[in-house]
């Protein structure tokens, strides 16, 4: 008897030993790169293609810039390992150069924002992104301390800022040219270009791309929306002239693809439906009704009778060619509108300046460019047989939401889980749908078999 | 020798991993499990208070049944366009068992208790993989305590019925997909024990000739409840922390589905029986997985999520040859048809049309005792789905089970 339980727990051990063995497989298609070559991989765009998010370019954000994460997917399908980006120094961020608010003849470089639990202007405390530091005066000791800590060439030349004739313009990366009135170089590039006189495109072609990403042109409409439509048509920030972008897009693919490199084109983003320009409401000014009846009167006194207002929720007032009128359901109140709302009374007894609201014209303006560039971009990923990643419909997708693996994403600010605390750029999670985006196009244009990232892998806004 | 055994038995954990269809796990005993857990239409021994308790009037002695599984399952996930496996569950060894005591009072009257587990899953899928915020891990226990009477009727003819009564307890953890700073992530953890519930298991056995038995069996379905289960919340950030209160319980409710079994048995010889059985299995009672909480809990009130399942046939058949009079060979094969539809695969119970193969031997090593062994290898159809309407986990999911098991048999 006890002999035979002997043996047997004996023989249950080893067919348990034999069994842990003996897992399930998934028969997948084996990964393959298709009619494409992705030994050597070139990223060229703006901000988003360097990996700035939550305001500023840092470490941890350029870690998690879609080309990164392309890169680790385009491995598995002959891509190089050995992927360069200009990787900012651990703990330093550097945001878009701006005017000192106090003192606007310096020129600041703001740090990266993060959320911070504390009191809003008002003392309501709440979720805040607040700047995580002082800004620090662009000087050339501190373009020294933003120096990339590894040796280039770079395979992402993603430069912040830059839009498409910047790629194309040789001493855009001249450190001479940023302290020049106007600058004519981007500290950005500065940090990692070949050489003074070089230019993005040039610096891609000197490593004989097989293949590369080119993501350029929100910033030819997008200085113009941040400006609030102000600019004038003669302004540098005026959106790129539709036909001089056919041409710069037509130009930097042409070098692109003059050595036989194959390639993805994205499209651009609808601009508007990002959480900078979506947060407020038109209709923002909530009012009690003894405020109405006070703001009302208020207005009449100077004569501006036809402005009325009422208990609840009223739309905002906004400043056009000095006239005070209230802003349209149609029109957007830029995000950095926020703090002079709630506090300052803006909007209410003191309009929104042009600045802070892009009008119908003006968002007529934006949206006819936008649709321009793309047909460019189109015609030119069709005519040269490339990849076409089609992210404004995607931008527009996200606009109404969706969820993934268990996790709602729309354009929210913060809790939409694609945008970063900046409401423009991408969280590391959003980045890596974008990835996804761009490996779908890829692997259909080319017959490839680039698997999907697992972007839940990578983070979304990280709470305190 | 017994009382060792029982020990051991009360010292496991009371598990199965989902391995029939759904969450059922048809291991009711191990003779059975030998011969594709066929049984309706033959006197199966002690174990017919599960499989029909109508045979149990034609055991014709009393006796006790001991028996257990060692349930090994493996479920491999492989997210959409991944190019390969992505997750691999690390379940825990699951422990299903039965016992049975029939107590024969007279030539027409029997009586027996049977204590039996075939509910239940335990999946681990982990933190890290894409489906956390669904699923890391479920188990789900329910057992049967079911006092039973058979008569006979006629001597070809009987009858049986027992009552369940049930009791069973859930926990399910998942992530949150809400982030601090050092990156980490939010978890959720419900866990509740079931209000006892009760249930019966009915069937007529009927012994056409000598060589052939018919049987019908119906166990009844029991909905498990879960009252004020505890919802716990760990490494929420503060700023979230509103939407996540402390000290919220929760409400669930789920069915143990209702099985109507057909069976035949049949004798060609004095060494042989084979055995066939059909099984429908009303599935149909699980609509959804819906948790209602006493607070809010990310800003609604209750959390519900599709499941929709399809009422679902198993087929099995089975056989037992004598090798010699105390030597007993068994094999069987079943397919079980999956009750989830396109669409709504959830990593919990991420079914498929299931095949199950099996083997036994059985020996009598004395007029008294007997042993019996099994072994089930249980290989579920790799199934894609999108998941969209379970809010479940999209991918392939193929599952495979190994499941040694030994019982003692007890004759008085």
């Amino acid at each position: 008897m006890k002999k035979f339980f002997y043996k047997s727990s004996v023989l249950a051990l080893m067919a348990g030993m034999f069994l842990t063995s003996c897992d399930p497989e998934i028969d997948a298609p084996a990964a393959s790169s298709g009619e494409a070559d992705f030994s050597t991989y070139v990223a060229l765009g703006n901000s988003l293609t360097a990996g700035f998010a939550d305001g500023a370019l840092y470490r941890e954000g350029q870690q998690a810039s879609y080309p990164a994460i392309l890169a680790k997917q385009f491995e598995q399908v002959g891509g190089n390992s050995d992927f360069r980006q200009p990787l900012m120094p651990e703990g330093v961020s550097a945001g878009s150069p701006r005017s000192n608010p106090s003192n606007p003849s310096i020129v600041e470089v703001p740090q990266k924002r993060v959320l911070r639990i504390q009191p809003d202007c008002r003392g309501d405390v709440g979720l805040a992104p607040v700047e995580a530091g002082n800004a620090a005066a662009l000087t050339p000791a501190f373009l020294g301390q933003l120096a990339p800590t590894v040796q280039g060439p770079y395979n992402n030349l993603g430069v912040p800022g830059a839009k498409s004739f910047h790629l194309l313009a040789p001493g855009y990366g001249n450190p001479a040219g940023l302290m020049t009135q106007p600058a004519t170089a981007n500290p950005f590039f500065a940090r990692f270009a070949s050489s003074p006189n070089t230019s993005v495109v040039a610096d891609a072609m000197a490593q004989n791309p097989t293949f590369f990403t080119l993501w350029i042109g929100n910033n030819d409409v997008l200085g113009y929306a941040l400006a609030g439509g102000t600019p004038s048509p003669t302004s540098s920030d005026y959106p790129t002239n539709k036909d001089m972008f056919t041409a710069y897009i037509a130009g930097i693919v042409n070098q692109l693809t003059s050595k036989g490199a194959k390639g993805a084109l994205g499209n651009i983003p609808d601009v508007t439906k990002i959480p900078f320009f979506t947060t407020i409401p038109y209709n923002a000014l909530v009012l009690s009704a003894e405020q109405a009846a006070q703001l009302t009167a208020g207005y009449a006194a100077k004569g501006l009778g036809h402005l009325t207002f009422q208990a609840g929720a009223n739309a905002l007032v906004v400043l056009e060619d000095g006239i005070p009128r209230k802003a349209t359901p149609n029109e957007l109140i830029l995000l950095p509108a926020s703090d002079f709302i709630k506090c300052q009374g803006g909007g209410s007894s003191t309009p929104l300046p042009d600045q802070l609201v892009l009008s119908e014209a003006e968002l007529a303006i934006i949206k006819d460019h936008t649709n321009s560039y793309n047909a460019s971009i189109k015609a030119v990923a069709d005519a040269k047989g490339l990849a076409h990643g089609d992210f404004n419909a995607y931008l527009s997708r996200l606009s109404t939401g969706f969820a993934q693996n268990g996790v709602a994403y729309n354009s929210a600010f913060v809790t939409g889980n694609i945008f970063s605390l900046d409401g423009i750029h991408f969280t590391p999670r959003g980045a890596a749908l974008v990835a996804n985006e761009f490996i779908n196009v890829i692997n259909t244009k080319y017959g490839a078999r680039i698997p999907k990232v697992d972007e839940t892998q990578y983070k979304t806004v990280a709470l305190p | 020798m017994k009382s060792k055994i029982l020990a051991l038995l009360g010292s496991a954990l009371i598990s199965g991993t989902a391995m029939a269809g759904g969450y059922q796990v048809n291991l009711a005993g191990q003779r059975q499990i030998g011969m594709g857990h066929t049984g309706t239409g033959l006197v199966t021994g002690t174990s017919s208070i599960f499989f029909n308790p109508g045979a149990m009037s034609h055991l014709g002695y009393s006796g006790v049944t001991i028996g257990g599984s060692a349930l090994v399952s493996k479920i491999a996930h492989s997210a959409p366009e991944s190019g390969g496996v992505t997750a691999r569950t690390d379940n825990p060894l699951g422990t299903p068992f039965q016992v049975y005591g029939v107590y024969n009072i007279n030539e027409k009257f029997s009586a027996g208790l049977g204590v039996y587990t075939p509910f239940g899953s335990t999946v681990d899928w982990g933190n890290e993989w894409s489906g956390r915020y669904g699923l890391n891990q479920l188990k789900l226990q329910a057992i049967y305590v079911q006092p039973t009477v058979s008569y006979a009727i006629t001597d070809k003819l009987g009858i049986g019925i027992g009552l369940s009564y049930v009791v069973g307890s859930v926990n399910l953890q998942r992530s949150v997909p809400v982030q601090n700073q050092d990156g980490t992530e939010g978890g959720l953890e419900l866990d509740g024990s079931a209000e006892s519930a009760f249930g019966f298991n009915a069937g007529i056995f009927f012994q056409a000739t000598e060589k052939l038995s018919i049987g019908v069996n119906y166990r009844s379905k029991v909905d498990l409840k879960v009252e004020g289960g505890d919802v716990m919340f760990s490494n929420i950030p503060a700023a979230a922390r509103g939407n996540f209160p402390d000290g919220t319980t929760f409400n669930a409710e789920l069915p143990m589905p209702s099985t109507l079994s057909v069976g035949i048995g049949f004798k060609p010889n004095e060494r042989l029986t084979l055995a066939a059985d059909v099984s429908h299995v009303g599935w149909d009672a699980y609509e959804k997985l819906r948790f209602d909480f006493s607070q809010n809990v990310a800003g609604s009130p209750f959390s519900e999520a599709s499941r929709n399942y399809e009422n679902a046939f198993i087929y099995r058949i089975g056989g037992e040859y004598m090798a010699t009079d105390a030597l007993a060979l068994r094999a069987g094969a079943y397919l079980d048809k999956t009750p989830v539809q396109d669409g709504y695969l959830t990593p919990e119970t991420p079914d498929s049309d299931s095949r199950g193969l099996s083997a036994g031997i059985g020996y009598s090593v004395s007029e008294n005792f007997s042993i019996d062994a099994s072994f089930l290898y249980i290989n579920k159809k790799e199934r894609t789905d999108a998941a969209n309407l379970s809010n479940g986990v999209p991918g392939t999911f193929k599952s495979v089970a190994y499941i040694p098991g030994i019982g003692l048999n007890f004759k008085f």
